[in-house]
């Protein structure tokens, strides 16, 4: 068995998914096997009570609306442009009643500061402000739709 | 307007309005100032549920407050407010005869009818800024309603055979309001105290997550420790819901 020969089967296996490697040759035995990733245990204690509701919030016990599978898929966001958020879990709501214009469309110019949906939950209306000045390019979700802690709501290019 | 309390910075108050959060919001109005119309043309249930109410015989007002509360759990401000209004009512009455009963997550019932309300604004809750208005509609002397609410709506008047100051159930709020108002630091207190005065599990309702969305039947299985509600629905899966309108079925 070479040194070449060894290099390669080390490489092999620092290439692979394998733990460990054992090849038996011409009465050679050699066994090679890869340091396993310690287990951390996690940094904050359990009772950390915002985590445990967050998570709490995160996992319905089934599904509360159909729609929430259609939870956006969103791929790599340019620099210039900002995810806008849900601080928290409701149904969003793009206009401040039903009768009246959504606070943005696609295509608006908006301010910092400025409304750009609802989120309620529980009977309290929240008004959602963007933190940047921009333009709307994407509307991530539809009204009146439930949405989660931390769902992408919108996608504003800065201007 | 005979309200004196040493809480509030300043009480404003209207002959007409069309709504006091709309109002108090408009002109970001300071913490600690209540606004009172005394007939409120456009008061806002949840979204288009208008709240009907006739000319100075009911109380209708927003408590502009800012409140220091996790994002995640400023809803509470909800609960806790309907716990208040709750009291005042309760407090109030001639004897303690009457059923009156929380309905999830903010409703007051009377007498198995609707006979106040509380809605909450706020701009982003996620900022610094956590200011809330904290609308609250009570049918205090209202005789007549519409048709179509009457099998839904009532007023105080209505069930118990007595007329109210409006004042007296206003400043009976605020001094509970600003009372309790530690008890915020304490979410799950809330929803303990809350759920003593709430519709038990075992109640069947229908259940509707939002205006555009069809009416499911369901039965209440119970509410989490910061109140959302617990469902079990048709097929016998608990579904757990943080918007939405409940209505019983009997």
């Amino acid at each position: 068995m070479d040194l070449n020969y060894l290099k390669k089967i080390i490489k092999m296996l620092d290439e692979s998914n394998l733990a460990e490697i054992e090849i038996e040759e011409e009465g050679t035995k050699l066994k090679l096997s890869k340091p396993r990733p310690k287990i951390v245990s996690p940094a904050y204690p359990m009772q950390y009570s915002s985590h445990t509701f967050q998570e709490s919030l995160q996992k319905p016990v089934v599904a509360a609306d159909e729609k929430k599978e259609s939870k956006p898929q969103v791929e790599a966001i340019p620099a210039n442009v900002v995810e806008i958020k849900s601080p928290m879990v409701g149904t969003f709501y793009s206009a401040p009643s039903p009768d009246a214009d959504s606070y943005v469309n696609v295509g608006s110019t908006i301010k910092e500061g400025s409304t750009i949906c609802i989120i309620e939950a529980m009977k309290l209306m929240n008004e959602i402000e963007s933190e940047v000045s921009g333009k709307v390019i994407k509307i991530l979700v539809e009204n009146a739709q439930a949405v989660e802690y931390d769902q992408p709501l919108f996608l504003i290019e800065k201007l | 307007m005979k309200i004196k309390d040493g809480n509030l910075k300043e009480v404003i108050y209207f002959e007409e309005l069309d709504s006091t959060n709309l109002y108090s919001r408009n002109n970001d109005l300071v913490s600690d100032t209540v606004v009172i119309a005394g007939n409120q043309t456009k008061g806002r249930g949840r979204l288009n549920h208008n709240w009907f109410s006739s000319p100075n015989k009911n109380l209708t007002f927003t408590l502009v407050k800012e409140i220091e509360i996790e994002p995640l759990k400023a809803h509470i401000i909800n609960f806790y407010t309907a716990i208040i209004v709750f009291s005042a009512i309760k407090n109030i009455m001639p004897d303690n005869n009457f059923k009156i009963l929380l309905k999830w997550p903010n409703d007051i019932i009377l007498n198995g009818k609707k006979v106040a309300g509380i809605l909450t604004e706020a701009h982003d809750i996620s900022s610094d800024r956590k200011k809330f208005f904290i609308g609250i509609g009570i049918n205090v002397n209202q005789k007549d309603f519409p048709e179509e609410l009457k099998e839904k709506a009532t007023s105080l008047l209505n069930e118990t055979d007595f007329f109210y100051e409006p004042d007296t159930i206003l400043k009976n709020i605020l001094d509970y309001f600003y009372q309790f108002f530690e008890l915020l630091r304490k979410p799950e207190e809330i929803i303990q105290i809350w759920r003593q005065f709430t519709y038990p599990a075992g109640k069947s309702v229908s259940f509707r997550v939002c205006e555009e969305k069809e009416i499911k039947r369901a039965v209440i299985y119970g509410y989490d420790n910061l109140g959302a509600i617990l469902l079990k629905n048709q097929t016998g899966d608990i579904e757990k819901h943080y918007s939405g309108e409940i209505s019983f079925i009997y």
